[in-house]
């Protein structure tokens, strides 16, 4: 991705006179967002013109903009919810750096985002403009102060009297607003008109018709106005391809992912923002004869889901960091007794309740490790809206084949983003069959560990002759509770070596970039992208720097040593908390690292360095592009 | 009609089983503990319904009793302290064609569990779960657990325990949905059987409290109840137990019709005297397996199906 | 029953039979995807369509895990012999096939004049292939080498397991009146087998009288909603949907022991209509005298156990075909019974064999249709 995208305010189309025919913009990328306060349904008009513009074949990558609370406070800052959507000629991997126009429902979202340094200087804003002349004084002094803050960042501030003009076709223009704003946004990119108003009838589907006429009459009423009295017209051609695409966000992907392995019984309880894979799964799953089970708590979902597996097909259960310590106990049973078991966590900001509805990497080292006592598993990290999909295929495949429990950890920028990926050639063989029922031959145990690989054939109950209990207590190889010292040494040993034969049939990962040079970064997850796309900006600068991504962390891909010494730098980009190298009494020593360098560091005895954030958003390209910048040739901590 | 895995069960029915079929492991109880004859009145059970022993789970927990699964040769699953409930409901609700029970003592059941029994009952998942009450933590010592009477002395609580004991026969009828709950005693064996007999054949979530001495440590609490049977008032009624052969040694009976809940709840209450026998029972209450259950596909069908849902997706 | 819209009231008796069906689909399904099991981990990988290592690992491991080196070290099955590969594939294959066939498989037209024991014994013959290709690929499965069982030989109905007719697959046959000869249907309602008649054109009055039993569901309606009967039911049922005119009964075992729960008759005609059409009018006559009888003793009885009560039955109007389910193991609700209308059964004791059905079973004995003989 080598295009720095043009800055709005910069072109010189922009005057104060109308043309008579708009400028048309062309562009490589373009980036929106929409902003209001929760409820006033910015997200929708959001997610329609990205799946709009997905299915006209642009590449696009959705990011929610969410407020932790249902209905924050009108008119506040905090409560600015809404979408970004970033639309690309060619594929897009990430949610950018800033946007370069915005629609915005209050001057108060607006500001929120202004603050966040959300905005390309010069960016064009579309505004609601009833609050300027509104009959509160308070409101109007509000007006007054945000233009004044917003003027000086020399934007582009367009009046849209959105409210007066929708009082023409609602009584309640707060209901219907966002279809007017999204006709403004379909005339100006040129949308297809026949789509967006089948994305409004599916969304409305369950209500009466006239809700979605009437939204239809609104986005033809935006059109109108978009036409009389906007300048410009922005134009990302579309680069078709040769491939069947689908598009969703990362949550709908595991949930058809799940489907498409097999799975049958999905555990869970609700949490944020891994809930929406169980609400996908709720409309879909019965019809392929799998249930999804609301259990009374975290830790009853891990059981119900380990019941299942221990009697039948691999299940699986879903949670975010909350959950994840809760269901920490169940996930030592699950090692101790070898049974599959896949858990998803849609990672958000911690600890505790953290940052619910944003992103965070932090739970890597504690879905490692984070289980008390000895407990070798799988780690499996998707890194982009595909691979939230295929990883469940393959997680399933690797906790039924290893008796293993495999964690997959996902994000609030994987689950809420929206991406159009190569629709999935599906096989057979993805599917998991029924459990075996045939009889266990005299003789056989329940753990009967091939001491080459660790691996045992497991007996599901059913089958006749293979009576046993399965025990969470330390036990031989026919499950009898161990009373002799070295029985835990040698079980222990089988249930770590299996982990590592995963391991030893792993491939080196591959570099992007050239295979040596200055600097080499590490990401995992949903950062690849942005990783990428700055590794490529740099390069175009002559940089000296490649990237590698990792997706298995636990066995931990092979080869990372070698790798790590054709580079002079290493270092890690992840969205956790790390110190700065020079902050108040950090040492070399005791300073707190990137999970992911911290694991790296213990297991190449390289000394990887880090860079990372914790501001509840995803990683900007621009961002990691400076410190590629700043460390490039300068050999860091080393 | 029992549910069904697949066709290849449909085979061996005529094949009849004897309590020899279901010996486990040497149980490891202390000698004189009622866990033992929980154990020969429940592999009487199973002979007497000729369960197959492939087709059996016992799911159980942390605690002297939760070595159960161990000691009776079926399918068990020995899992954390507090958590068999969830496990067994994962097992039934994969699997409805297997036969569970679930074997919990009092710390497990009513203190580290009680979220999930709570709950349990309300799905009312067709499976027995037994709650062996010797009103004291014994594997690990003498610890106070929710139903050791108020005073009694222990090593948590050496003033005695400080609060009344918790009722689970009380709380249980009092959760919706409760479909059957009963309580007996080891002591009795005759009406335990009878009671794991209706337990097991009433279809959802069987309650079933066992009291039960632990020579150990609370010998004075049960230990010399079989000789006192005027302490024990019999709940007798067709549609629950009624035993003729405990007649004369309990003469103190009590018709109850187990289907007034009302009237269960008043029983359970009132501790003056200890009752054994089916408090309530609804065999027509919603279960949970049964409302989820639904109809199987093969791997070539399902990918017809994904294909038509992702072709909602489609660009 | 409208007989202009044949193919709506089949469909409607399809969805009454609902849980039967499923349950025998689901079972196929369960099976076909038991010997998939089979063959995934006893056939060589990628030779022989159960997918190759890669393909089952997904495209998430495609470029991260080496697919041959996880065969090497990971995928180490027992391949069984050719042969066995090839008779659990015939297996698989025969049983995707029948799921495929939907509901087809349910349904089954008597041709006019032909036999409707051989049509109804023929279908299910046909969707009891299920149960043969279950056997041979259970007889492959277990170790025991491929039989001349495999591919799915027919078998018949009368050769199925005691399990297997618990399981039984329902079926709905459209039959002409003129051909309504049940007799032969006796040994076919057995385990949880359900037949449901949609009865054509002229036919005789209560041509089901003559299967009743007392396990034995047996109803005869005009109201294709009378259907819904059978559901929850879990023993053998035998129902005609019969055109307006005809006996409406219903002999439902749920309702409690003796004839006078079970049996409830909403319309009795006064006598065989003398019209044309109406075949082996004698036989007609006997099975609707028969039916009188049995509810002359039942209407007898209960006046004789509580005289104050008049049968509830007669103005029951279309109730007597929703009976209540019974839910529970089979041997509970026995133990329990089903509580029978109240105003019939109020003072009889269950425990004691109805006077009705002492003197119902003699008068049987009498008739050679005694419950010595067919039970």
């Amino acid at each position: 991705m080598s295009t720095r995208l043009p800055v709005v305010g910069d072109d010189p189309v922009f005057s104060a006179e109308q043309p008579s025919s708009p400028r048309v913009l062309e562009r490589a990328q373009y980036t929106v967002e929409v902003v209001s306060d929760s409820g006033e349904g910015a997200q929708s008009c959001g997610q329609i013109l990205g799946t709009v513009s997905a299915k006209m074949g642009n590449g696009v990558w959705t990011v929610e903009i969410i407020p932790a609370e249902v209905q924050p406070p009108p008119r506040n800052p905090a409560g600015a919810s809404g979408n970004r959507v970033r639309i690309g000629s060619g594929p897009v991997t990430n949610w950018g750096d800033r946007t370069d126009l915005i629609v915005a429902f209050n001057e108060q979202a607006l500001l929120a985002r202004h603050r966040l340094d959300a905005l390309e200087p010069g960016a064009v804003i579309l505004i609601e403009s009833m609050w300027q002349d509104h009959d509160d004084e308070g409101i109007r002094a509000e007006w007054s102060a945000a233009m004044e803050e917003l003027g000086a960042a020399g934007y582009r501030i367009i009046h849209v009297p959105a409210h007066e003009q929708c009082l023409a076709l609602t009584e309640n223009p707060y209901l219907g607003k966002n279809m007017f704003m999204l006709g403004i946004l379909t005339e100006l990119f040129d949308r297809d008109t026949a789509l967006i108003g089948a994305q409004i009838r599916h969304r409305f589907r369950k209500k009466d018709e006239s809700v979605a006429e009437r939204s239809i009459d609104l986005l033809e009423l935006g059109i109108a106005w978009a036409r009389e009295n906007l300048d410009f017209r922005v134009s990302v051609p579309p680069v078709p391809g040769d491939r069947d695409m689908v598009v969703m966000n990362g949550n709908q992907a595991v949930a058809l992912g799940a489907v498409a392995a097999g799975m049958e019984l999905a555990a869970m309880y609700p949490i944020t923002p891994a809930t929406s894979v169980s609400h996908q799964l709720g409309e879909m799953f019965e019809r392929f004869g799998g249930i999804v089970h609301q259990a009374e708590d975290e830790i009853a979902a891990a059981g119900v889901a380990i019941g299942a597996s221990y009697a039948g097909k691999t299940a699986f259960t879903i949670t975010s960091g909350p959950g994840l310590a809760l269901k920490t106990e169940f996930l030592g049973l699950a090692v101790m007794t070898e049974t599959p078991l896949v858990l998803v966590d849609v990672q958000r900001g911690g600890p505790s309740t953290g940052l619910p509805t944003k992103v965070e990497q932090s739970d890597l080292l504690a879905a490692i490790f984070g289980q008390p006592g000895d407990a070798p598993h799988v780690v499996l990290a998707p890194a982009t809206i595909e691979e939230c999909f295929h990883v469940m295929v393959t997680a399933r495949r690797i906790a039924e084949t290893f008796r293993a429990l495999v964690i997959v950890l996902s994000d609030a920028n994987l689950a809420t983003g929206v991406q159009p990926f190569p629709r999935p050639e599906l096989d057979q063989a993805w599917i998991a069959s029924a459990p075996d029922q045939s009889p266990v031959p005299e003789g056989k145990a329940p753990y009967a560990w091939d001491e080459q690989t660790g691996l045992s054939q497991r007996f599901i109950p059913g089958q006749p002759g293979g009576m046993f209990t399965v025990t969470g207590l330390a036990h031989d190889e026919r499950s009898k509770v161990a009373y002799t010292s070295d029985i835990n040494q040698w079980s222990s040993a089988m249930r770590s070596r299996k982990i590592a034969v995963l391991g030893q049939t792993l491939r080196p990962p591959s570099l992007n970039g050239d295979d040596a040079g200055d600097l080499l970064i590490v990401g995992w997850g949903s950062t690849k992208g942005a990783i990428e796309e700055a590794v490529a900006r740099a390069r175009d600068e002559g940089l000296s720097v490649s990237s590698l991504h990792l997706t298995f962390l636990s066995p931990l891909e092979p080869g990372l040593a070698e790798i790590f010494s054709r580079f002079q730098k290493v270092m890690t980009v992840e969205i956790n908390y790390s110190d700065e190298p020079d902050g108040p009494f950090v040492t070399h020593q005791n300073r707190r690292r990137g999970q992911l360098s911290w694991l790296l560091r213990a297991q190449t005895l390289v000394d990887v360095d880090c860079w990372t954030r914790v501001l509840g958003e995803p990683l900007r390209p621009g961002a990691i592009l400076e410190v590629i910048r700043s460390n490039c040739g300068a050999g860091g901590e080393r | 009609m029992s549910a069904v895995c697949s066709l290849f069960q449909l085979h061996d029915e005529s094949r009849e089983y004897g309590m020899g079929d279901y010996e486990g492991a040497q149980a490891r109880w202390c000698p004189g503990c009622g866990d033992h004859s929980v154990l020969s009145a429940t592999q009487r059970l199973l002979a007497r319904e000729n369960l197959p022993p492939e087709k059996t789970v016992f799911v159980s927990g942390i605690g002297c009793s939760s070595r159960f699964p161990h000691y009776i040769n079926t399918y068990g699953f020995h899992g954390v302290h507090g958590r068999a409930l969830p496990v067994a409901t994962g097992v039934k609700l994969h699997r409805p064609d297997l036969h569970v029970f679930v074997v919990m003592g009092d710390g497990d059941c009513i203190s580290i569990g009680a979220g999930h029994w709570i709950h349990a009952i309300r799905y009312n998942v067709d499976m027995v779960a037994l709650l062996l009450d010797n009103e004291i933590y014994g594997l690990t010592k003498m610890q106070t657990s929710p139903t050791t009477p108020q005073g009694y002395v222990t090593n948590t609580q050496p003033r005695g325990s400080y609060l009344p004991p918790m009722n689970p026969i009380e709380a249980t009828l009092g959760v919706t949905n409760a479909s059957f709950v009963a309580q007996t005693a080891e002591w009795v064996p005759a009406h335990m059987l009878a009671t794991m007999e209706a337990a097991y054949r009433h279809p959802g979530f069987s309650f079933v409290r066992i009291l039960q001495r632990c020579p150990h440590f609370t010998d004075d609490l049960f230990g010399e109840l079989p000789k006192h049977p005027e302490r024990v008032q019999l709940l007798v009624h067709e549609h629950g137990i009624d035993l003729e052969a405990l007649e004369g040694r309990f003469p103190n009976r009590l018709a109850h019709d187990p289907a007034d809940l009302d009237e269960a709840r008043r029983l359970a209450e009132d501790a003056s005297v200890i009752r054994l026998g089916v408090f309530f029972r609804d065999d027509s209450r919603p279960r949970y397996e049964e409302t989820r259950h639904l109809p199987a596909y093969t791997a070539p069908e399902k990918l017809e199906l994904l294909e038509r849902e992702l072709d909602r997706y489609a660009v | 029953m409208p007989s202009d819209d044949r193919e709506g009231t089949t469909a409607r008796v399809l969805t009454a039979l609902t849980g039967s069906r499923e349950a025998f689909d689901s079972a196929l399904a369960r099976t076909a995807e038991e010997v998939r099991a089979f063959l995934e981990a006893h056939s060589d990988p990628g030779t022989d369509g159960s997918g190759s290592v890669a393909a089952r690992l997904g495209a998430f491991a495609g470029a991260r895990i080496d697919a041959a080196r996880f065969t090497d070290l990971v995928e180490r099955g027992e391949p069984a012999d050719r042969q066995t590969i090839h008779a659990a594939q015939e297996a698989w294959t025969g049983l995707v096939a029948l799921r495929k066939r939907g509901t087809e498989l349910y349904v089954a037209r008597v041709p006019a004049g032909g036999d409707l024991t051989e049509t109804v014994s023929a279908a299910l013959t046909e969707s009891g292939r299920g149960f043969a290709l279950a056997r041979a690929a259970r007889f492959v499965r277990d170790g025991k080498g491929p039989t001349d069982q495999s591919g799915g030989h027919p078998l018949l109905p009368r050769e199925w397991s005691t399990a297997e007719r618990a399981l039984a697959p329902p079926l709905v046959v459209e039959v002409d009146g003129a051909d309504l000869r049940v007799g032969g249907l006796a040994d076919l309602l057995e385990g949880g087998q359900k037949l449901v008649l949609i009865v054509r054109g002229p036919a005789p009055p209560a041509p089901l009288a003559r299967l009743i039993r007392p396990w034995l569901l047996v109803a005869q309606t005009a109201d294709p909603e009378g259907v819904d009967a059978l559901g929850g039911f879990a023993g053998p049922a035998i129902l005609a949907l019969m055109p307006e005119e005809a006996a409406v009964f219903s002999h439902d075992p749920r309702r409690g022991s003796g004839y006078a729960r079970r049996l409830l008759v909403e319309h009795v005609p006064e006598a065989v209509p003398v019209r044309a059409g109406v075949p082996r009018p004698t036989a007609a006559a006997e099975d609707l005298e028969h039916l009188r009888e049995l509810w002359r003793l039942a209407t007898l009885a209960v006046e004789g156990a509580a005289a104050e009560t008049p049968p509830t039955a007669v103005t029951a109007g279309g109730s007597a075909l929703r009976g209540v389910a019974a839910p529970g193991k089979p041997s509970e609700a026995a133990q329990l019974g089903s509580a029978p209308p109240e105003s019939v059964a109020a003072d009889l004791d269950p425990a004691e064999p109805h006077p009705a059905d002492r003197l119902a079973g003699w008068l049987l004995e009498q008739a050679g249709l005694g419950a010595g003989g067919g039970g």
